[in-house]
């Protein structure tokens, strides 16, 4: 039943009776009884200091407070020694909720502001109240000095004088959080607790208790009946008969208990009125998720936007969880009413300042909030479950945004049309294009890859380096975007040619052609560029060849030995000086012919590395290339280059062959390097070389013995140094180096 | 009027720049090189003087990864300031700010677009020289173009650099005056805890 137990209740007298987690308090002439709530079992007694009047239970700080005798204080349960006096002589009345307590004792409000019980948490306000009740946020309700209302807030020492005065005893008040019920005679004011009363009710009867129930209804104990009425109407929700049998002038009441009895089910309330129905909602989560309750809600809150309260609706949808969908389109038609504000310059892809002009205004605002956190849900929701973003809903929330930040802040178009969107592109386009947001309309066209359409609007609007600036961020990899629209301003100012093109990854070859076709000496001017930057397309560096050359550029031997990707073929076809023929015939591996050029150029340097570096690439190459060049040389009769090569690559040439072509006026001391090295490898190789006859033939001088000692072979020969192999006298006859010694080279 | 003494600071970025051990050296004193990615946001407290005014500074620590984002915009709401954060070895997470700055934008609305304090942090610095990929003059250049914003170089690591670039945070907020206007915004109405669940398992 929840009310007090009858067999309590057969005890006898007592004056007052609450219930706490566990039991039921009874106040007794000289006690306070604590019964098990389970099975009525007497579990405590703890004495009073009088009659007690008033019994309240703070759940939050798990104690009694008792009124006894004008007394008020604090009394522990569980440890019966514990206990604060309010010191007050003369209370009449206390109430509790949350951790505030407050006592109304003669002209005088003395209360408890949550935190540690102590003395010096106990503050104090000057007014005379007779009846009270409290609610947790610290609003007592109050029945003033001639019977008039007033709220306090506890919390700001505030008193609000309420509009009412109460005609007859006995008066009775309780309240929730933002509402309130006083009782005066048979009649009841339902009011909120900002002072406004919602609802009248008159009975037949007197009530004889009033309680808030469950956190959501007040129960009011009237003709042997319980009612269960709406706060916030006063309706009667329900009804439960008491058999007027043995009820208590008290209403006892326990969350657990009472909210049993009073159970409210999605039925119930979709019986009901739908106004009625909507707030009782709020009071009951567990019903709220019902699909039909989540429907009411929305018709509600449908009501509400047609009403004019937005901020109130936008709540509403969004515990309803309304579709996203369907409240934008309700609110699509208000939102476009709002006229826009004053058009200002604001942040774009080209000026990241922002600038804020505000119109304020509560609509929009309510609705900004309200899109910008169901934007926030669509996008976070979709990650965390790996799926796509619900595209419709995503249109629907960030068009309307859109819509929202053009009437009231244009400055968070910026943002909003740089970051990821699903702005709806017909509206994003006619709204910003009707106010001259340009420069918004093409940051946005490119976040949706509509470049073509950008660009265009740009060509109409912007400078020519805002539009390169463009190409370079969105369309880099497309080349007929990027010509087509950098033509203009590339022709107006070329230099802007560099900035678009200097890295660009588009085909080169074809960007050259086309910067030619707008301008010659620009497009030179970049392929440099391209090239200086490691660039290796072959086409480019022929063409780059070619213009060397045909400039007589100082740098064109230079790029024709660096470069190893143009084609020498068609570089050659323009090319006359004999240098740099023999650097390309050289490319095409055309040795004979490109050692002839150089010996044409008189370039025997340039000519003898060029022979080494055919030998470091492929030795029969390399042979055959001093072979070539050692007979024109020997043609040319330019001795002194004879001689330079032998000495330096003479080895590579065949030993014999080379002694017999020598001509004959050659000093034999200029060669003495070639003739050392050349000794020193057929020594080395000395069984399996054949000993070619005419070598013997030569003659060497006393400058060949000392060359070979200064070349510091291990090696003495005196005059009476005899050969390793025969032990005749060496003399002057021509020698070789074995492990053994110096030997005649006949003998080797 | 008094000025507040609670300053609110959101630290947003890519995943792995290091917000979540910014945060813990600079209050806690502590670096982990364990990653936990953060999942929703939170935050800790630090008092600091700030030219002989006690401030407390509470810093929002926010989800990198999209997935383990906060539902819930108040978080946003009130801010003070706003970090931006990169890892100066990461490109893309540089490259990414413009991204976090409008985003930021959008969910907070704070009144004064121009002026709302915003401070870049490269964070990372201790790193191998030769695996930086963002110069500080490129970072430098970035905030001079979206209206000087004060830059610091980091190393949450070595303790590099943070207090100075959370004294400097605190100055801004502190300048940013007491914003009105943060209405309440909506109950979620999605419970997001299912998610939080996931990653407890997660051993990374
Ligand atoms: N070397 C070095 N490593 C760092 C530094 N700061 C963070 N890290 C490491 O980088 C990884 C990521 O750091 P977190 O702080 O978790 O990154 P976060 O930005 O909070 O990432 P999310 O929570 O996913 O957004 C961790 O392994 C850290 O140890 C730093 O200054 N230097
Ligand atoms: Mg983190």
């Amino acid at each position: 039943m929840g009310l007090v137990d009858e067999r309590l209740v057969g005890k006898g007298q007592y004056s007052a009776a609450v219930y706490t987690s566990k039991h039921i308090a009874v106040a007794t002439p000289h006690s306070i009884a604590g019964y098990s709530i389970r099975d009525g079992v007497l579990e405590y007694e703890i004495a009073t200091p009088g009659a007690v009047s008033s019994l309240v239970w703070s759940r939050d700080r798990g104690m009694l407070a008792v009124i006894a005798n004008g007394r008020c204080y604090l009394q522990s349960v569980k440890d019966r020694r514990k206990t604060f006096d309010f010191g007050t002589t003369s209370a009449n009345s206390v109430a509790a909720a949350g951790q505030y307590i407050v006592v109304a004792s003669k002209r005088r409000l003395r209360y408890l502001v949550p935190g540690p019980v102590f003395e010096n948490s106990l503050r104090e306000l000057s007014l005379a109240v007779s009846m009270l009740d409290l609610s947790a946020t610290g609003k007592a309700l109050c029945v003033v000095k001639n019977n008039q209302v007033a709220i306090v807030d506890l919390t700001a020492q505030r008193v609000l004088q309420v509009p009412l005065t109460l005609p007859e005893p006995p008066i009775k008040v309780a309240c929730f959080e933002s509402s309130g019920l006083v009782i005066s005679g048979k009649r009841g004011y339902f009011l909120t607790m900002s002072g406004k009363v919602v609802a009248v009710i008159d009975w037949k009867d007197t009530p004889l208790d009033i309680a808030p129930i469950d956190d959501g209804v007040f129960g009011v104990l009237v003709n042997g009946k319980l009612e269960a009425r709406n706060p916030l109407t006063g309706y009667l929700l329900a009804q439960i008969d008491c058999n007027g049998s043995s009820l208590a002038k008290n209403l006892v009441v326990g969350s657990e208990i009472i909210g049993v009895r009073f159970h409210i089910t999605a039925e119930d309330v979709l019986s009901l009125d739908i106004t009625e129905a909507v707030p009782l909602v709020d009071q009951l989560p567990e019903i709220a998720a019902d699909p039909r309750i989540r429907i009411l809600r929305t018709e509600y809150a449908d009501t509400l936007v047609d009403e004019g309260e937005i901020s109130r609706a936008l709540k509403l949808y969004t515990v309803a969880e309304t579709p996203v969908q369907q409240v934008v389109a309700k609110l699509r038609p208000i939102i476009e009413s709002i006229p826009t504000e004053e058009s200002n310059d604001m942040s774009s892809v080209f000026s990241n300042r922002t600038s804020r002009t505000t119109n304020s205004n509560p609509t929009v605002e309510s609705t900004v909030r309200y899109l910008v956190q169901a934007r926030r849900k669509l996008f976070i929701l979709a990650a965390a479950e790996e799926r796509p973003v619900n595209a419709e809903d995503a249109t629907a929330v960030d068009t309307m945004l859109f819509l929202c930040y053009i009437k009231i802040h244009s400055p968070l178009v910026g943002p909003l049309v740089r970051v990821d969107n699903f702005c709806d592109v017909e509206t994003v386009r006619s709204t910003l294009l009707s106010i001259g947001k340009w420069k918004e309309l093409a940051t946005f066209l490119s976040g949706k890859g509509l470049h073509v359409e950008a660009l265009e609007l740009l060509r109409d609007k912007a400078n020519d380096p805002q539009i390169i600036d463009y190409l370079v961020r969105f369309a880099a990899d497309d080349y007929d975007l990027t010509t087509k629209f950098s033509r203009g301003p590339i022709s107006r100012s070329p230099q802007l040619a560099i900035t678009l093109f200097a890295n660009s990854k588009l085909n080169k070859v074809k960007l050259n052609d086309f910067l030619a076709d707008i301008n010659e000496s620009l497009a030179w001017e970049l392929l440099e560029r391209w090239i200086r930057d490691g660039d290796q397309t072959s086409e480019l560096h022929t063409r780059w060849a070619i213009k060397l050359v045909k400039d007589e550029s100082p740098e064109t031997e230079m790029f024709l030995r660096q470069s190893k990707i143009y084609d020498a073929k068609k570089v050659l076809k323009n090319v006359t000086d004999p240098l740099l023929q023999a650097i390309l015939y050289g490319r095409l591996k055309k040795h004979d012919k490109a050692i002839e050029l150089y010996i044409t150029a008189r370039e025997y340097d340039l000519c003898e590395v060029y022979c080494d570096e055919i030998y470091k690439d492929s030795k029969e190459e390399g042979i055959k290339a001093v072979q070539t060049l050692y007979n024109v040389l020997l043609e040319t009769n330019t001795t002194d280059r004879l001689i330079s090569l032998l000495n330096t690559q003479g080895t590579r040439l065949d030993f014999s062959e080379t002694l017999e072509k020598l001509p004959k006026d050659l000093p034999c001391d200029s060669i003495v390097p070639f003739l050392m090295l050349a000794t020193r490898r057929l020594s080395h190789n000395v069984k399996t070389s054949q000993m070619e006859v005419a070598a013997s033939k030569v003659y060497l001088g006393e400058q060949a013995f000392a060359a070979v000692k200064a070349a510091q072979v291990s090696a003495t020969v005196t005059s009476t140094t005899t050969c390793s192999v025969c032990h005749k006298r060496v003399g002057k006859s021509v020698i070789g180096l074995t492990d053994h010694g110096v030997v005649h080279y006949g003998c080797l | 009027m008094a000025r507040k003494s609670m300053l609110k600071v959101i630290i947003l970025g890519d995943s792995g720049v290091g917000k979540t051990s910014l945060m813990q050296q600079y209050v806690n004193k502590k670096f982990s090189t364990q990653y936990k990615a953060t999942i929703g946001a939170d935050f800790l407290t630090k008092e600091l003087t700030l030219d002989d005014r006690r401030v407390v500074m509470q810093i929002w620590d926010t989800a990198g990864q999209e997935r383990f984002q906060s539902l819930g915009v108040a978080f946003y709401r009130g801010a003070d300031c706003c970090v931006l954060m990169f890892d100066v070895n990461n490109a893309k997470s540089f490259e990414a700010l413009d991204t976090w700055r409008d985003e930021f934008l959008i969910q907070a609305n704070p009144t004064d677009l121009e002026n709302f304090p915003f401070v870049v942090i490269g964070n990372k610095i201790d790193v191998d020289e030769t695996r930086r990929a963002v110069s500080t003059q490129k970072a430098q250049r970035w905030c001079a173009q979206k209206g000087n914003l004060p830059y610091f170089e980091t190393s949450a690591k070595e303790a590099t650099g943070v207090n100075q670039a959370f004294d400097v945070i605190g100055r801004n907020a502190l300048q940013q005056d007491d914003v009105e206007g943060f209405d309440q915004e909506y109950p979620d109405g999605v419970d997001f805890s299912q998610y939080e669940q996931e990653r407890s398992d997660c051993a990374c």
